[in-house]
């Protein structure tokens, strides 16, 4: 069974093998039929099979590249079927021509086989045009699966990205702390202003129930990101009144702009846990975006007192967004930070995103 | 009956503050002295106006409640009051009444303040007034933990000594006498303790006196037999011992 098992991988691996492999296959099969079917010389049968079946499996393999660069779903049917057409008809003219021009000089003298040859053209061209299209559709299968495959794996990574952000904020500090305090400055409330700790109730919930349920999509709107976002904000400014300023600044027309989900909320509650948290004075949120054709460029930033202490976060909840970014858009470079003597930024440029 | 429980609340969120004055408020024989929300505010308040109990919030900026007990004198009794259950163990140790965790009842907030009746009746029966926690010191010592600021008080004012601010520390009889960026500061420590609780990859104990930070360092020379003269950025010179000399050249 172990054996069995390592095989099937191994040949996975290695597809030039079941090629060649199947070549010889169709090599051993034309030279059978020609020696006992048609009764044609050992060496013409060889020949004959060995050069047609060389030529094929050569230009088949240059099939390859040109239906793998030829993307299926974005071509119309009218082109693609006139694609493959000329494809069929190059292929065609390159492999008799040339099987045609090397046999018909070898074998010179075999007066038998050369009639043969001659007459066997309309078979030929009919077994060509089904390896074309055998060989077309055999290749656009195993793009198909490689390509579901890799789309699966990355899908089942970028959720496993998704959990990890939810559970590292669950689980970092600042979760239990903001919730137990909030609950506290309710509880307060209730006794002083109790409107506005029911205004603070409902807000909480709605935050809780969009951070605790996983959203079922990995990607959002900025309008919708930036509603949550302001929900917590508007919590903690409850708790700390003047000393949370928030400013943003959005150009219109940004709002619907498609973002990965929950990558906006821990970049604002860093801002939180190391501006407001850490310092007596008022500390500033800001919060830009701006777009131009192709990309959302967002900044997140907060001034800090450079006298408290800069507790060093284990810098997860940093490398969770860049692992995200990198695998939805296939590059390290959208995030960027930039730090000052007391102005914290982080700069996230997003890509138009592409289902 | 001794005369009202006078009481100061420390906390940096308003609400929190309002929530325990609220409590407070018709407990007969509870007054409340003041509220202030940061630590700086707290050391001024408490030794203008000598309560006799803090209801003290941990999470705070710059200074946390536990580096406020450090440099409380006198030291009131406490109760802390916080949204984490992490340091309970911590501020048992260090002999507070008790640990509330944020939200918690006006119950449960009585409850602590019939400790600390009890408590400070006991000791004004004894002595007369309210003993200090004397464990406090001692505790924070014991602790682990790397130090990654030092706070030191003169007076009413506290600093705040990053320690990758510190140039050198020197012993002074009981105290340690931290040069630093931000000035000369006497702290009540020992060497020792300095020696166990600063980065181990940063500060090197260069001779009974003195503790080193490593990136001060300009230049050394050999100054006599067994003795090297370590020149710092700043221009003081410092004496390393053999030993200290030996272990200077380990970590360089």
């Amino acid at each position: 069974m172990k054996t069995d098992r390592l095989n099937i991988r191994n040949i996975k691996d290695h597809p030039e093998l079941v090629y060649i492999v199947m070549w010889v296959a169709m090599a051993a099969i034309h030279f059978c039929l020609l020696y006992f079917g048609y009764e044609v010389s050992t060496y013409a049968a060889f020949a004959d099979s060995f050069i047609f079946n060389f030529l094929f499996a050569l230009i088949g393999a240059g099939l390859w590249y040109m239906v793998r660069y030829s993307d299926l779903q974005s071509r119309k049917f009218g082109e693609l079927a006139f694609y493959h057409v000329s494809g069929a008809g190059v292929t065609l003219f390159a492999w008799l021509g040339l099987g045609y021009l090397i046999l018909n000089n070898i074998l010179k003298q075999d007066f038998y086989y050369h009639a043969f040859l001659q007459s066997t053209l309309s078979i030929r061209i009919v077994t060509g045009v089904m390896f074309y299209t055998l060989l077309v559709t055999i290749y656009y299968l195993v793009i198909n699966f490689r390509e579901l495959k890799e789309k699966s794996q990355r899908e089942a990574k970028l959720t496993g990205l998704l959990k990890e952000a939810e559970l590292n904020m669950l689980r970092s500090q600042i979760r239990p702390h903001f919730l137990f305090n909030s609950l506290n400055s309710i509880s307060s409330l209730t006794m002083t202003d109790p409107a506005r700790a029911q205004e603070m109730v409902i807000k909480l919930s709605e935050f809780m129930r969009y951070s605790l349920n996983l959203p079922d999509t990995m990607m959002s709107t900025l309008e919708k990101e930036l509603y949550h976002v302001e929900l917590y904000l508007d919590i903690e400014k409850v708790r700390f009144g003047n000393r949370l300023v928030f400013e943003k600044k959005i150009e219109p027309g940004s709002e619907a702009w498609n973002l990965p989900v929950m990558i906006l909320q821990p970049l604002i509650e860093n801002s939180v846990k190391y501006g407001v948290y850490e310092s007596a004075e008022p500390t500033r949120i800001t919060f830009q975006a701006m777009t131009d054709e192709s990309v959302l460029e967002i900044r997140i930033g907060n001034t800090y007192d450079p006298e408290a202490k800069m507790k060093k976060g284990t810098g997860t909840g940093l490398k969770n967004i860049q692992a995200r970014l990198l695998n939805l858009y296939g590059t390290s470079s959208l995030m960027k930070i930039k730090p000052s003597d007391n102005f914290f930024e982080v700069i996230l440029r997003i890509p138009e995103y592409a289902r | 009956m001794p005369d009202k429980i006078r009481v100061i609340i420390i906390d940096d969120e308003i609400l929190a503050r309002e929530l325990v004055s609220n409590y407070l408020d018709g407990i007969p024989d509870v007054e409340l002295a003041g509220e202030c929300q940061n630590g700086f505010e707290a050391l001024k308040m408490v030794q203008e106006l000598k309560p006799d109990l803090l209801f003290l919030d941990i999470q705070m900026p710059k200074i946390d409640g536990f580096e406020l007990l450090e440099v409380l004198d006198p030291k009131p009794q406490i109760i802390f009051t916080t949204a984490f259950d992490q340091y309970a163990i911590r501020a048992f140790e260090m002999n507070a009444i008790d640990y509330l965790l944020k939200p918690f009842s006006k119950a449960r907030l009585e409850q602590s303040l019939d400790k600390a009746r009890k408590r400070l009746a006991d000791f004004s029966a004894k002595t007369g007034k309210p003993e200090p926690l004397d464990q406090l010191q001692q505790q924070i010592e014991n602790e682990k933990k790397e130090l990654e600021r030092i706070i030191t008080r003169l007076g009413s004012k506290i600093t705040v000594i990053p320690v990758g601010k510190i140039w050198f520390l020197e012993s002074a009889d009981d105290y340690v006498m931290i040069h630093s960026e931000l000035g000369n500061h006497l702290k009540e420590k020992t060497m020792k303790y300095f020696e166990e609780h600063l980065p181990a990859d940063q500060f090197i104990r260069i001779h009974r006196s003195y503790i080193l930070n490593l990136s001060c360092i300009s230049n050394i020379e050999l100054y006599e037999k067994d003795t090297h003269l370590i020149t710092l950025k700043n221009g003081e010179k410092l004496r390393a011992s053999a030993e200290g000399y030996k272990r200077l050249k380990e970590m360089l």
